[in-house]
């Protein structure tokens, strides 16, 4: 049986008179944890981002991320409905470096039980467009925001052995939509054909682009972005075999026996990987707008009358995340490099984009960010000299050395 | 080998590569024609523009000149293709 992990606020009542079998687990409760606790639910793309901000935030903010891995559309679904999670369910944590000295990202997280009354969920983190999901603006009176937060690529994936090295929007359409009746090879064996489910945004946003829905994706749906990567790299068939990843999945497990295919768009010439090269980190095409398998995050949260989310420490998160200079933890600490965090983890700060979209799948049109941070995005890259200044940028540290444009994250800018 | 894949380093001094066949399905977009502003660099003996150096539009910013590594193959959807070229109706 399936336990429900939300409920709407109607249903409440009823789930606290019945405790999921979760509780039997020895998970400390999540209110115990200390500093304040702010209860997200996240697609599990932004897993590794969690791990790496959660870590700094437990450490030098006082705040605790407790969060739930689960399919974005779910989620937007979730907050659009004032779900909350129910009592009893387990929900992953950073632990602080006091915690656990030996922790790193590579590792898994922690675990919290949620409080037998249950928990409001402060934040949802969703890694495409609402509407992709079927859903349009927030309802009224729910004082719900969506703020866009760093981009998200997703990429298709082959074992390393695969002679392949690019898709078509078209064989891609073929192969999915078509599985086993695709008559065009290598990709028609759909046992071999690794997706997720279709409520995941890696499966939706991927759809949105290559003109498949989701429910009519052929395919194994794999559970976890962790579980497409062993099925692609331990296929025994490396021909046929090919899988979907979020590309900062794709990433962290560049070492693990699989390689991305370059994406050719429909009415492209030309097929480009995410990065300037199939060795590169830079992200290079999908802040130009060659490669179009990206999404925004989106960031859903109540918020104000003047649109500051009413959870300082949700507040904090999302500033983080979009690079705003001068933000201090809401009750004391050190200040986070969030924008760094970003940018290790194969994520691209919004900031750093040339261009943009309106909707999963949709034109890319030219983008101008009003805080433009390209150089220090560069700097900050894997592979990047520490220290060192990115070809065709200009380290500063005041404005006066920058001639008119802003020197912004220790980098001029354009503006 | 079935296909046959070149690796194309794009450097907007030495033009654009082509792709081998003529996409059959836009996503909807502004796609249409080419901005006034965008400029064209051709191929010798090319029908048409390889790349633009001044991409205004969405067309012309997916087929912009870029340094960045590019592949171009050669492949077959006629198995799968409509007699205009378009995209069969998914099943």
């Amino acid at each position: 049986m399936m336990i429900p992990r939300v409920l709407s606020p109607g249903a409440a009542l009823a789930a606290v008179l019945v405790a999921p079998a979760a509780f039997a687990q020895n998970a400390p409760l999540c209110s115990s944890l200390p500093g304040t606790i702010v209860y997200l639910e996240s697609g599990d793309t932004q897993e590794n981002l969690l791990k790496v901000v959660g870590r700094q935030l437990r450490d030098d903010a006082n705040i605790t991320l407790a969060f739930e891995l689960t399919g974005s559309c779910g989620i937007t679904s979730d907050m659009y409905t004032d779900a909350s999670l129910i009592g009893g369910t387990i929900l992953d944590y950073i632990p602080s470096t006091a915690e656990n000295p030996s922790w790193d990202p590579t590792q898994v997280e922690a675990t919290c039980t949620v409080d037998p009354s249950g928990a409001s969920i402060a934040v949802g983190i969703a890694a495409l467009f609402v509407e992709t999901c079927g859903l349009g603006e927030p309802p009224a009176g729910s004082n719900l925001s969506l703020v866009k937060g760093p981009v998200q690529a997703y990429t298709f994936v082959v074992p390393t052995a695969s002679d392949e090295q690019a898709i078509w929007a078209e064989e891609a359409y073929y192969a999915f939509g078509f599985g086993d009746a695709n008559k065009l090879s290598p990709w028609s064996n759909q046992e071999l054909m690794f997706i997720r489910p279709p409520s995941k945004s890696t499966l939706v946003a991927t759809a949105a682009n290559i003109l498949v829905p989701p429910n009519k994706w052929h395919g194994v749906p794999e559970n976890a972005s962790a579980d497409v990567v062993t099925a692609v790299a331990a296929s025994p068939s490396p021909q046929p075999t090919i899988g979907i990843l979020g590309a900062e999945v794709y990433d962290a497990d560049r070492s693990a026996g699989i390689k991305t295919l370059a994406f050719r768009a429909y009415q492209q010439r030309l097929a480009y990987y995410p990065d300037s090269t199939s060795t590169a980190f830079d992200k290079q095409n999908v802040r130009d707008g060659h490669y179009t398998l990206w999404s925004p995050t989106v960031y859903i949260t109540p918020v104000d009358a003047s649109g500051i989310p009413v959870n300082a420490a949700v507040a904090y998160l999302e500033d983080l995340v979009l690079g705003v200079e001068g933000e201090t933890p809401p009750e004391g600490g050190t200040p986070i490099d969030g924008l760094a965090d970003v940018v290790e983890v194969g994520l691209i700060p919004d900031c750093a984009m040339r261009v943009t979209r309106t909707a999963d799948g949709g034109p890319l049109s030219l983008y101008s960010p009003s805080a433009p941070c390209g150089c220090f995005f560069q700097s900050q890259i894997p592979g990047a000299v520490a220290g060192a200044t990115p070809v065709g940028c200009t380290a500063c540290s005041t404005d006066t050395t920058c001639g008119g444009g802003k020197c912004r994250h220790g980098f001029c800018e354009g503006s | 080998m079935r296909l046959l894949v070149r690796l194309v380093l794009l450097a907007a001094s030495l033009g654009c590569g082509r792709s081998s066949s003529a996409p059959a399905t836009s996503p909807g977009t502004d796609a249409g024609a080419s901005s006034e502003d965008a400029s064209m660099t051709l191929d010798a003996g090319a029908d048409g523009p390889s790349c633009f150096t001044n991409p205004q539009t969405y067309l012309e910013i997916i087929n912009a000149c870029t340094d960045a590594e590019a592949i171009d193959k050669t492949d077959d959807l006629s198995p799968m293709s409509l007699a205009d070229g378009g995209l069969q109706p998914l099943p």
